[in-house]
């Protein structure tokens, strides 16, 4: 329970922690937001766009290709909007990212402003170069008409500056500086030529501005902007990325979390539902027990509350409902006059035991016996008695009835000595009773009835039979007369006879008229037809020794019956009507008419009566006149016969299989059972036809026919299907396992020589199997199944059997397989004994043990019993396997008894031991070799060998307990348990099944029930013993309960010899043990 | 493709699909002076929309007194400027409407205050109910007041209609003066729908300005360089609209100038570095005023 408790505070904190986990998982996805992403995106690309368009402007102004700058408007508010999604606060797109990220982001931004101040900076320069350029050429005009323009040429500075302007090359710079020089050296040469100065300065002002437009140019192209994006771009993407593969792993993750809940809550609600499926299984296996208890049954607890009764209680008090009975001893008290009329404390003359007689309100008769349990309940028990009380009653009016009887009854013990006479013999024989008490009654002899008729009556009687007849007596007076005498043994419980009844009847005057009669009758007695008479009233009167060979009936059998004892039923109410109008009209009637013999076999007869009238014209008697046409009958049936059954082997035929197995299959829909169909080709049938001719070869057949016939039970179906193949149809069978058992006998069955004309024929079968309708549900396709594994079978060697379901194939397989290892393991000693302590609950010392078969194969590795031994059970194997398991234990028990004292072994027996020949014998000569006395050990049986109430099981059982063997059940409980049966039996013990024991203390707590099987079982001086014990609440509840003994994995688990005996060791000196 | 593709100059448009409310809003807080500490000024004190959007002033003046450090921009079509205030401060129109209510030379006052104020007065407090969800914000009066500037569009000027393929809408004089405008490299800052107002340039491109000026410079004078800081940005300011350049009385940040025909000719001196003659300017003149639209709060000349 502890462990249980823990278990599920460890799963509910694993639940909590899960849950936790996976909300900080579910916040981490959040973050992960992919709209987010994708503004980052949609920022990444905006801002490419607004670099490209910066770039793009910036050409357009240094190529002085564009014209106004109101095209400039939209390009600013997106680089505002950008500006916006840059920014390093909270609002910022990349906020949150990592600090490269930022310093990409830190760094784009100045670098886009610095390249829009730029841009504005362009802007102004371009202008102010543009006109400078602009104003040259009207310069250099006005420059033509000056003195020095034959050595300056001014269109010379202008095309220079223009190619410096926009090819701003090193050497076109040169070439115009050099030029510059020139003129510089003419202007200070000549400074007050104000055209010459002017020319000069707008040069150098052009020249300084396109020295700055290019200064800006270059510094416009050297903002890194490309790489910074490029930068952010990759930085981001692999910080994307890295976030996606974090996101995915968070999702496997979460995935396996929310997989391990999902399993979690699978197996906590599976735990829960097997927890309380073995809990109901159990409550109702207890449940069941008590109730099918034929005494009633009632539990109170110390304080006098109603805890459990079985309906037996209610019914035996007239209680329809358990509402309506007291719910304590308080209640019962005060309203017992409900249900109880009387009651009487009685001494049981026998047992001395005390015990309380009611009479409950609804004419029922209880013996009531209550107990007080170990913890101041209350254990009640009422067994009905009504009928001892009724046949007491019963016996009461039979003695008056004897007293006052019309015809004369005597009882004598067995050797004729006279007991009772009653009053109507002492008239009849004028004998009082008191003359002839204690007389044999031979003094009644007359001399008429030979000695010898006499002697075959007392041998009839000793025999146990029922004598009748008449015999002449002689009266005190004398006289004689005649009586018609039945005389019966009586016997007593034991089945002994004790006494004889006559009961006699004074015919003598009848006597005389029946012998007028006879003599009539003799007459009849030589016909072969058969005669009958009958009294007006159709009382049979006599009929002749040909009727009683025809029909089977003796005379006395017959005489005033009815003749409607020899109806067959076959006729209708319609044809008797029609007899009678044509019998009463006519006078006679004949006809062939069906009627029954005593046998129960119909036979076809020619029947005629007559009727005959008295003087008076009424009818006073009829006459029937019967012969047997039944010869005839049969050659009409042959015709039938041969249409339907196969004339070789009086099998039916196809035909008739198919209807069979076609009305079978519908039975089956409606009441839903399962057919197996079974087809067997013989394996060399046609070698034997062919070697040893045909006459051989039906012969073989008809002998296989009568094999299979005994294989089967009479409802199945046997049917040659043509040539060597036959087919065996199984109707309503249990389970597919029982179609194997089948199919095995008969392919043994078949595999055995058949004698045939001196010589052994060999032939073996192969049989297929389907099964309806879990294979097929139509007669065809089911056979086309059947033949298809037969054809399996034949392909896997022969002699073998095969299931078309490859399922029940490979269960087949296994267990022949099993089969097949445990012969050999039985030889080669791969089975062990294990034991398991069993121990005192109330000293805590150690009782016994139970010796456990273990098998463990070589390859296969151990085979758990559930497995083996239900194969050693079908295969009769269990038979050397339980003597060698028996012999083994009580072997190792004389070593452990050397150790431990007085030690109790407890070894389990199979019920199908006992067909096999397992019995005291067996017993006696494992005991006999091994020096065991037959008090140390117990034998476990189960409860299912004790329901068939069979006298011989009692004998079986009744003989080991005469070696002082004791006898224990096993796992009681789990069948039909009724302790009423036990009783019966020769019982020590009861194992309490493991399953209440587990449910002991939980929610359907079994303890009332286990509670009232000690209790019964205490009454029926039975000791119990509690299996499965696992934990110490368990133990304590159990000695609460005064358990006698308890056994489970609690103490040890079942172990080998020598292990147990080092446990003995620990278990009897270690102090701190739990005991 | 329409006919002015090719120019550097297009036509204004009136901006489409403004909230009527918004724009009602807007023109009561535009005139409202409550949006001035002492309820002395609204933004109409001297952004007049009757005159050019503009006072006619060479500084303005604010609450009490006080007079401000640079010359009043107009207001029309302020919504195509690539930038707000001289220095361009402001990139928005939205951003700006806080700049004259903090300063404390011109309004003075702040959010809290306004809002306070506007609060109290059941009907504007039931029109901005009306419009917004949220009611009298900062954010609100700022968006009002931007939707308003936004309508103040000087559309159909004869050079935008002439730039839409009608050959009379421009005299052959405007039409010459177009021409030097674009000869001259006037057109290399004066340009887009705005005729300015989308770059920086700076003031004294090719002779200093300042140098010749006769006033000492003040910190106005810096221009971009109040925002920025960078040196290069001294003297740097947003090249302002034409549009509305020949209804003006004072010219440049500074108002310096007060005759249209002698801003042209600094211009030409300091920006171009070259001289234009009076009738090269007469024409030019003509052509600035043929870019005069229309608008219903606009008187036309």
């Amino acid at each position: 329970m502890k462990r249980r408790l823990s278990n599920s505070i460890v799963l509910q904190a694993f639940l909590f922690i899960a849950l936790i986990a996976l909300l900080i998982f579910f916040f981490e996805l959040n973050n992960l937001n992919s709209s987010v992403h994708k503004n980052r995106v949609e920022v990444l690309l905006l801002a490419e766009r607004v670099d490209a368009e910066l770039d793009q402007v910036g050409l357009q102004i240094l190529t002085a290709s564009i014209n106004q700058f109101d095209s400039l408007s939209k390009l600013y508010t997106r680089f505002d909007t950008l500006m916006e999604k840059l920014t390093v606060d909270s609002k910022g797109a990349f906020n949150q990212t990592d600090q490269l990220i930022m310093d990409d982001v830190t760094a784009l931004t100045i670098h886009l402003q610095t390249k829009l101040e730029l841009i504005e900076r362009l802007k102004t320069q371009s202008a102010l170069v543009r006109n400078g350029l602009l104003y040259l050429p009207t310069l250099s005009d006005e420059f033509h008409a000056h003195r020095f323009s034959n050595i300056v040429s001014p269109n010379d500075f202008v095309t220079r500056l223009m190619a410096y302007r926009y090819f701003d090359s090193d050497s076109s710079k040169s070439e115009l500086l050099d030029k510059m020089d020139i003129l510089n050296r003419w202007v200070r040469l000549y400074p007050e030529d104000k055209l010459l100065v002017n020319f000069q300065w707008h040069l150098v002002k052009g020249i300084d501005g396109l020295k700055k437009l290019n200064g800006l140019k270059q510094q416009f192209i050297d903002i890194p902007t490309k790489n910074v994006l490029e930068s952010l771009r990759v930085g981001y993407l692999n910080y994307h990325e890295q976030r996606v593969k974090e996101a995915q792993t968070l999702s496997i993750q979460l995935l396996i979390l929310c997989t391990v809940l999902v399993a979690c809550l699978i197996f906590i609600l599976r735990r829960l539902d097997s927890a309380r499926v073995v809990a109901e299984e159990a409550s109702n296996l207890l449940h069941d027990a008590v109730e099918k208890l034929s005494e009633g049954f009632a539990l109170y607890s110390a304080q006098g509350t109603l805890r459990f009764t079985n309906s037996r209680w209610l019914e035996l008090y007239g209680v329809k409902d358990i509402a309506e009975y007291p719910l304590d001893l308080e209640e019962l008290n005060v309203r017992k006059a409900e249900f109880i009329e009387e009651e009487t404390d009685i001494e049981d003359e026998v047992t001395g035991q005390q015990f309380t007689l009611q009479k409950t309100k609804n004419g029922r008769w209880l013996q009531a016996r209550d107990t007080l349990t170990s913890d101041g309940g209350l254990v009640c028990i009422r067994v009905d008695i009504t009928d001892y009380k009724q046949a007491e009653h019963q016996l009461r009016k039979l003695g008056s009835a004897v007293e006052q009887s019309p015809t004369s009854i005597v009882i004598t013990d067995v050797d004729g000595v006279i007991e009772y006479v009653n009053p109507k013999f002492e008239e009849l024989a004028g004998y009082s009773f008191d003359e002839v008490k204690g007389k044999n009654s031979n003094l009644l002899k007359s001399g008429y009835t030979s000695d010898s008729d006499y002697a075959s009556l007392w041998l009839d009687l000793l025999a146990g039979k029922e004598w009748k007849g008449i015999f002449s007596n002689r009266k005190k007076d004398g006289s004689e007369y005649w009586e018609s005498a039945t005389i019966s043994p009586i016997r007593d419980e034991s089945g002994s006879i004790t006494n004889f009844v006559a009961v006699k009847e004074d015919i003598t005057q009848q006597k005389a008229n029946n012998d007028y009669l006879k003599m009539a009758a003799t007459v009849l007695n030589e016909t072969s037809e058969g005669i009958m008479t009958t009294d007006a009233t159709l009382r049979i009167t006599a009929v002749n020794p040909a009727f009683t060979e025809i029909t089977g009936y003796r005379e006395d059998e017959v005489l005033g019956k009815k003749p409607t004892v020899l109806s067959s039923g076959k006729h209708g109410s319609a044809f008797y009507k029609e007899m009678w109008k044509v019998l009463l009209k006519q006078g006679r009637w004949a006809s062939e008419i069906w009627n029954r013999k005593k046998d129960g076999t119909d036979y076809p007869q020619w029947l005629s009566i007559n009727m005959v009238a008295n003087e008076e014209g009424e009818v006073s008697q009829y006459i029937a006149i019967l012969s047997d046409i039944s010869e005839r009958k049969a050659q009409e049936e042959k015709i039938h016969y041969q249409a339907y059954f196969d004339g070789l082997t009086g099998l039916p035929n196809r035909s008739l299989l198919m209807d069979r197995i076609e009305h079978d299959l519908k039975v089956a829909k409606r009441k839903g059972h399962l057919s197996g169909l079974l087809f067997v080709d013989l394996d060399r049938f046609k070698r034997v036809n062919d070697t040893m001719g045909h006459e051989i070869g039906d012969r073989l057949l008809q002998e296989v026919a009568d094999r299979l016939k005994a294989i089967v039970r009479s409802s199945d179906t046997i049917s040659r299907f043509g040539g060597d193949e036959f087919v065996v149809y199984l109707t309503d069978i249990a389970d597919p396992s029982d179609v194997a058992h089948v199919a095995e006998k008969i392919v043994h069955t078949l595999s055995k020589p058949f004698d045939l004309n001196g010589f052994d024929v060999f032939t073996g079968a192969s049989v297929g199997i389907a099964l309806a309708p879990v294979d097929a549900s139509r007669p065809d396709e089911l056979l086309r199944l059947a033949d298809l594994a037969m054809y399996k079978a034949k392909e896997s060697g022969r002699n073998q059997y095969h299931f078309f379901a490859r399922k029940m194939q490979d269960k087949v397989n296994r267990r022949v397989m099993l089969e097949h290892l445990m012969r050999k393991g039985l030889e080669q000693n791969e089975f062990d004994v294990y034991y398991q302590p069993i121990v005192d609950c109330d000293s805590n010392t150690i009782f016994g043990f139970e010796a456990l078969a273990r098998w463990t194969h070589p390859e296969e590795g151990m085979i758990p019993p559930v497995e083996f031994i239900p194969v050693a059970e079908e295969s009769g194997l269990i038979a050397p396997l339980g003597e060698w398991v028996l012999e083994q234990a009580c072997t190792d028990l004389v070593d452990i008894r050397h150790q431990y004292k007085d030690v109790h072994l407890s070894v389990n027996v199979s019920s199908r031991q006992y067909p096999l020949g397992f019995d005291s014998r067996s017993v006696k000569r494992i005991l006999d070799k091994t020096g065991v006395e037959g008090g140390a050990i117990s034998l476990e049986i189960t409860e299912s060998i004790l329901l068939d109430d069979d006298p011989e099981i009692l004998n079986w059982l009744t003989e080991f307990r005469a070696l002082g063997v004791g006898l224990s059940i096993d796992d009681f409980g789990t069948g039909y348990s009724s302790l009423s049966y036990l009783k019966r039996f020769p019982i020590n013990y009861l194992k309490i099944d493991q399953a209440f024991i587990a449910s002991l203390n939980t929610d359907d707590d079994s303890t009332p029930l286990v509670t009232a099987i000690i209790a019964m079982a205490r009454s029926l001086n039975m000791k119990i013993i509690a299996e499965g014990i696992e934990q110490k609440t368990q133990l304590a509840t159990l000695q609460r309960l005064s358990c006698h003994y308890a056994q489970g994995y609690y103490f040890a688990k079942p172990m080998p010899k020598d292990e147990l005996l080092d446990w003995i060791d620990l278990y009897s000196n270690d102090s701190s043990l739990e005991k | 493709m329409p006919a002015f593709a090719e120019e550097p100059i297009a036509p204004l448009i009136a901006i489409k699909g403004l909230s009527a409310s918004k724009v009602g809003l807007g023109q009561s807080l535009f005139n409202d002076v409550r949006l001035s500490k002492d309820n002395s000024i609204s933004c109409a004190s001297c952004h007049i929309l009757s005159k050019h959007g503009a006072d006619n002033q060479a500084r303005s003046m604010g609450i009490n007194g006080n007079i401000g450090t640079i010359k009043t921009p107009t207001v029309y079509n302020s919504a195509f400027n690539f930038v707000q205030f001289w220095d361009g401060r402001s990139r928005t129109l939205k951003q700006q409407v806080s700049g004259p209510i903090h300063n404390p030379i011109e309004m003075g006052s702040n959010w809290v205050e306004v809002v306070k104020k506007l609060s109290v007065d059941k009907s504007t407090l039931s029109r901005f109910d009306a419009i917004y969800t949220d009611g009298i914000t900062a954010s609100n009066i700022a968006d009002a007041i931007m939707v308003f500037e936004r309508s103040l569009v000087t559309s159909g000027a004869p050079f935008d209609r002439w730039l839409g393929g009608d050959e009379n809408a421009l005299s052959e004089e405007e039409k010459k003066g177009y021409t030097l405008f674009k000869a001259f490299g006037c057109i290399s800052c004066h340009q887009g729908r705005n005729v300015g107002g989308n770059m920086y340039a700076s003031m004294g491109a090719m002779r200093d300005y300042f140098l010749d000026r006769d006033r000492p410079i003040t910190k106005s004078d810096y221009g971009r360089f109040n925002v920025t800081g960078i040196e290069e940005d001294k003297f740097l300011f947003k090249v302002p609209s034409l549009r509305l350049a020949a209804l003006q009385t004072h010219f440049f940040h500074d108002s310096s100038e007060d005759r249209l025909e002698s801003a042209v000719q600094v211009m030409a001196k300091y920006q171009l570095g070259r001289k234009i003659n009076e009738a090269d300017t007469e024409l030019i003149v003509q052509f600035l005023n043929a870019l005069v639209g229309q608008h219903p709060l606009l008187e036309q000349p």
